[in-house]
């Protein structure tokens, strides 16, 4: 299927083959198994509690209840919550994508002693579950004195070994040429990195931001224990309120989702035009 | 060039580090703030982790060295073996399909095709989308009068009680990782194979070259840095695998009957639900030692088929 | 290679003499405030007032009315406090119920504990054998403070060896409720509170039905409890009276498991896990698809703006195959952290939330039952006027024959190696005895400490 696929975009004109209507029968199949889940969760957050879990069960509410947006909207203050969430997320996003790809450039390129060692450190730092770390992690929070700040929610992601390593590996295809090129014009490495390895690596850029954001704006565990303030908390955090001893708003908490994973689609289509941007180079021989 | 000498920085500390450490200078200037971050946040957490694995603490009380009880238990504990046959079920079903999937999605959908950005987004909702939503979701869709139980009685089949059942529990977990974390691959090898420049392609065209023979000598070759870290980064987060197991079985249990607790979700349970932080972390380092094994090997085998590797 | 391994050495050692040094003087720093806050009280118990009039801040954490029928009721109880209380500050949180615990423990052992938070029954058991609670016995001693006004079997659910770790501020009992519609169907009569086992096995049979003939039950005859409720139901006990010996092999607990087991498996009068994963009971009740469903007072808000469809009402639970009458017992409550530097302070808190004052305020809300009997027979029941069940008395009557889940210090570990076992009962995978004996294989070593 795959080498089909390759085979048509580079055909002159885009002729209608078997293969290429088994390319979209097969993508539409598989975007519908991704995308029910969520007509569900859409379909939820319009219904009241009886239509909820009615039975049989009905995919169109009736009637539709618009009020599942208003009264979570009210009870989690998304408004307050959300700029929250955003300030740490847009801090912890830029901050990655600086630190990291700076990481990866270094790692990527250059020869240093213990590259190797502290770069499998970096990696060996992902296999022990936060469980574990996360209240020696709250006790060196205490001691900077950054407990219940969303500066001490922010420090401990700025990096981490996933971007250093996705970035590590994307500048690893760079262009040599490009780099000995620089350097014969005089660049130094971090004029190299700023003029012409960011520049050039828009694609993968989008990508570490984009699942950065979603990371970070979805994370409950370490902001829910340090941030004690009610007017610190973040979404995720917000949702959980929703939560009961005995029973959970479903209604509330499928309306609360919806609106908190907006923001994400929208920043996807947003920096959507960077993915989409070697199509158009490939299309231009079409 | 001009630039160069402007950008100059003057004599000072920069500098003298410069001297010092002297062609290695720019290596530890890229690498040194993210390091720093990490030993602060990950590293030390991690050693002091390490060293609550020889304790018994109950985060409750104070703990007392215990030397390597912890260890000792893991090999005594019924669950263990259980937790972690689990576990590895769950990564060699989950990463090889997640990625064999991924790399044919990602590859359908770098071409120029009608609805691209629809079938972009939609690929990717389920990563964006929060575990307990998707979770709940998934629990309903499988359930009696859920739409695959229903397709299969109205067409003449008996129901499959997938989740309530300890054979089928853990696939249909580990199914649902797939789906969820199917557009997070996606998007890697999209952004991988942007970088595989046209050039290339089309003087291989030139010289006569098929699209079968483009795509083993020219994409595959480029795209495998990425394969690379999907493969590792795959078996690093299955085989701690905790957030659809913790939100999908009942109550929380890792149920029915344990057949979908994994090694994460029991270092869980053990952390905060039965206050065994010390045995908790033990569990922790023994997957880590495991994970660490695994990691060396895919690092050694890299040099054999990774482009660019030195 | 030859480098780290020293580092890693150093490094480890350091970090582990830190941890232990660092525990070891909090252990010994906590253990003289603890006394030291006693003794003021036993020295100036005269003087409280003059104790409380210096101003002093508590922390206070509460998932306490987070039921979404109730918000902020607990956040007005502590607005009543500390118009009564000026002298002390209390810095309120309230918290989610999900992750309350875990945010609860990263706190105690980060050193960010709180003076006073509330908690259920498991955990409070837990952290009391860990020492984390502060006995209130002395307190109330000391201050002749008058405990009969509670409930007496709300007190006890607190009680460790002796001592008394928190005061309860609500609790439930668990009642059976009862479709009448389906009753009148079936041409049954009414269930009452002497209705025998056998009489609810028989209803059980007479009310399920596949009415549509599909092959699926549409009305199931009731729902299976919360596991322990059947090991109360024979007055079995999971381990003997001093904990060293798991009890469940013993006759009483198979039979009450068995019971259990029957209802999905067997007779298939109560729904199976796998018909509540598509809706759960509680919604199959409002539907109309469970004849007789035991729940607890959190439902009655929730049920009367809901149920339009059919008329209901409640009673008691059945009483057992072995003639024994049981019904859970649950309950919330407000404790002292022994840690808390503020413990007369923290203590004034208890009782005013706990008291008359905060109970009425968490009462008209509309959450749980109170455990002050003045608020919960004047308040409760008139609250209850004109509502359903029309038999509201039944919450306050089951009170006679409540009992809670038995506690241990590893309780939850415990439970999950029962409820484990249960789970491969109830798939039919194997026997009530079989998973008996499992389940003690796993909880001998657990009891012996290991």
């Amino acid at each position: 299927m795959t080498t089909t696929a390759i085979e048509t975009s580079y055909k002159p004109k885009s002729k209608v083959t078997f293969g290429r209507i088994l390319v979209y029968v097969l993508l539409t199949l598989g975007a519908l198994i991704m995308i029910v889940p969520f007509i569900w969760m859409l379909s939820t957050s319009l219904k009241d509690q009886q239509q909820l879990f009615a039975w049989p069960p009905n995919w169109w509410p009736h009637p539709f209840v618009w009020a599942n947006y208003t009264e979570v909207m009210t009870k989690v203050k998304f408004g307050l919550y959300g700029l929250n969430t955003l300030k740490i997320t847009a801090v912890v996003t830029i901050g990655r994508l600086i630190l990291c790809s700076m990481a990866g450039y270094g790692f990527a390129r250059m020869k240093f002693p213990g590259k190797n060692f502290l770069f499998f450190l970096t990696l060996a730092t992902m296999m022990i579950s936060s469980q574990i770390t996360i209240i020696p992690n709250f006790i060196i929070m205490r001691y900077l004195g950054l407990v219940d700040t969303h500066l001490g929610v922010i420090l401990p992601q700025l990096a981490d070994g996933f971007s250093i390593f996705l970035m590590r590996q994307f500048f690893l295809t760079f262009p040599y040429e490009l780099e000995d090129a620089a350097k014969l014009d005089g660049c130094n490495p971090l004029m190299f990195y700023f003029r012409i390895l960011i520049p050039n690596s828009k694609a993968i850029l989008a990508t570490l931001a984009v699942m950065t954001f979603q990371g970070v704006w979805n994370d409950f565990l370490w902001p829910l224990v340090m941030l004690t303030s009610p007017a610190k908390r973040t979404l995720s955090v917000g949702l959980s309120y929703l939560v009961g001893q005995y029973t959970t708003r479903w209604d509330l908490q499928m309306a609360g989702s919806v609106l908190t994973v907006l923001p994400i689609l929208i920043l996807f289509f947003l920096l959507q035009k960077y993915f989409v941007q070697s199509i158009k180079m490939t299309g231009l021989k079409g | 060039m001009e630039i160069t000498r402007t950008l100059e920085p003057p004599p000072s500390f920069f500098q003298k580090m410069r001297r010092v450490l002297g062609k290695y200078f720019w290596g530890y200037f890229f690498v040194l703030p993210s390091l720093l971050i990490i030993l602060l946040f990950k590293l030390i957490p991690l050693v002091i982790g390490f060293g609550i694995s020889f304790t018994n603490w109950s985060l409750l009380s104070s703990p007392e060295f215990v030397g390597l009880a912890n260890y000792a238990k893991l090999f005594t504990d019924p669950t263990t073996g259980k937790v972690f046959g689990n576990t590895f079920y769950y990564s060699f079903l989950s990463v090889p399909l997640n990625l064999a999937l991924s790399l044919a999605l990602a590859m359908a959908l770098n071409q120029k095709i009608r609805g691209l950005a629809f079938f972009r987004t939609a690929y990717y909702i389920p990563v964006v989308a929060a575990s307990v939503a998707v979770s709940a979701i998934w629990v309903w869709l499988l359930s009696d009068f859920g739409i695959l139980n229903t397709f299969l009685t109205s067409i003449g089949f008996h129901s499959l009680n997938l989740l309530q059942n300890t054979k089928t529990a853990l696939t249909a977990i580990t199914l649902v990782d797939v789906w969820k974390n199917l557009g997070f691959n996606v998007v890697i090898f999209l952004a991988a194979l942007q970088d595989v420049p046209d050039e290339l392609r089309d003087a291989a065209k030139v010289d006569g070259a098929n699209s079968r023979g483009i795509f083993k000598n020219i994409t595959l070759p480029l795209i495998t840095p990425a394969i690379f870290f999907t493969a590792v980064m795959g078996v690093i987060g299955s085989l701690q695998a905790f957030d659809l197991v913790y939100n999908m079985s009942m109550k929380h249990e890792g149920g029915p009957a344990r057949a979908t607790s994994t090694v994460g979700f029991y270092v869980w349970q053990n952390a905060f639900k039965y206050s065994k932080m010390g045995y908790a972390a033990a569990i922790s380092f023994a997957l880590m030692a495991i994970l660490l094994v695994l990691t060396i090997i895919q690092w050694r085998m890299r040099r054999k088929w990774v482009y660019g590797e030195e | 290679m030859k480098q780290r391994v020293p580092f890693f050495v150093v490094s480890v050692v350091i970090v582990l003499a830190m941890l232990l040094g660092a525990c070891a003087t909090a252990a010994a720093t906590e253990a003289p405030v603890a006394s030291d806050a006693t003794e003021a009280v036993v020295t100036e118990a005269a003087a409280t007032e003059a104790v409380a009039a210096e101003p002093v801040t508590i922390k206070v954490v509460s998932f306490l009315t987070y039921s979404e029928n109730a918000e902020g009721a607990e956040s007005k109880v502590v607005a009543a406090f500390q118009a009564a209380h000026p002298e002390i500050t209390v810095d309120f949180q309230l918290l989610p119920y999900a992750d309350y615990y875990t945010s609860l423990k990263t706190w105690i052992a980060g050193g960010t504990a709180p003076d006073v938070a509330s908690l259920d029954l498991s955990m409070l058991q837990e952290m009391a054998a860990a020492g984390s609670l502060a006995d209130l016995n002395p307190m109330i001693k000391a201050d002749g403070y008058d405990l009969t006004q509670y409930y007496q079997s709300t007190l006890d659910m607190f009680q460790n060896n002796g001592g008394q770790y928190g005061l309860p501020a609500s609790y439930s009992n668990v009642v059976l409720y009862y479709n009448k519609n389906l009753f009148d169907a079936a041409g049954l009569p009414y269930p009452t509170d002497k209705m025998d086992w056998a009489t609810f096995m028989d209803y059980n049979k007479k009310l399920t039905k596949d009415t549509n003939g599909d092959g699926n039950i549409e009305v199931f005859g009731t729902s299976r409890l919360w596991w322990p409720y059947y090991m109360l139901l024979t007055g079995a006990t999971p381990f003997n009276a001093d904990a060293t010996k798991c009890t469940l092999t013993d006759q009483a607990a198979i039979d009450g498991f068995q019971a259990m087991v029957d209802l999905s498996l067997t007779d298939k009068v109560a729904p199976t896990a796998n018909d509540l994963a598509a809706q759960d009971d509680w919604h199959m009740f409002e539907a109309g698809r469970i004849a007789m469903y035991p729940i607890g007072p959190w439902s009655i808000t929730e049920f009367n703006d809901v149920i339009k469809d059919f008329d209901w009402d409640a009673t008691t639970l059945p009483i057992g195959p072995t003639g024994k009458q049981v019904t859970f017992l649950f309950g919330n409550a407000y404790s002292v952290l022994s840690g808390s530097k503020q413990q007369q302070a923290a203590y004034e808190f208890l009782k005013f939330v706990t008291g008359p004052e905060g109970d009425q305020i968490r009462q008209d809300s509309g959450f749980e039952i109170a455990p002050i009997k003045a608020v919960a027979e004047g308040s409760f029941l008139k609250s209850m006027e004109g509502k359903k069940p029309a038999n509201a008395k039944v919450f306050l009557d089951s009170a006679a024959f409540a009992e809670s889940v038995p506690t241990h210090a590893r309780w939850s570990e415990i439970a999950d190696a029962i409820s484990a076992q249960l789970d491969s009962a109830l798939l039919g995978d194997i026997t009530v005895p079989v998973a008996m004996q499992n389940a003690c294989d796993t909880i001998n070593p657990i009891l012996a400490g290991n």
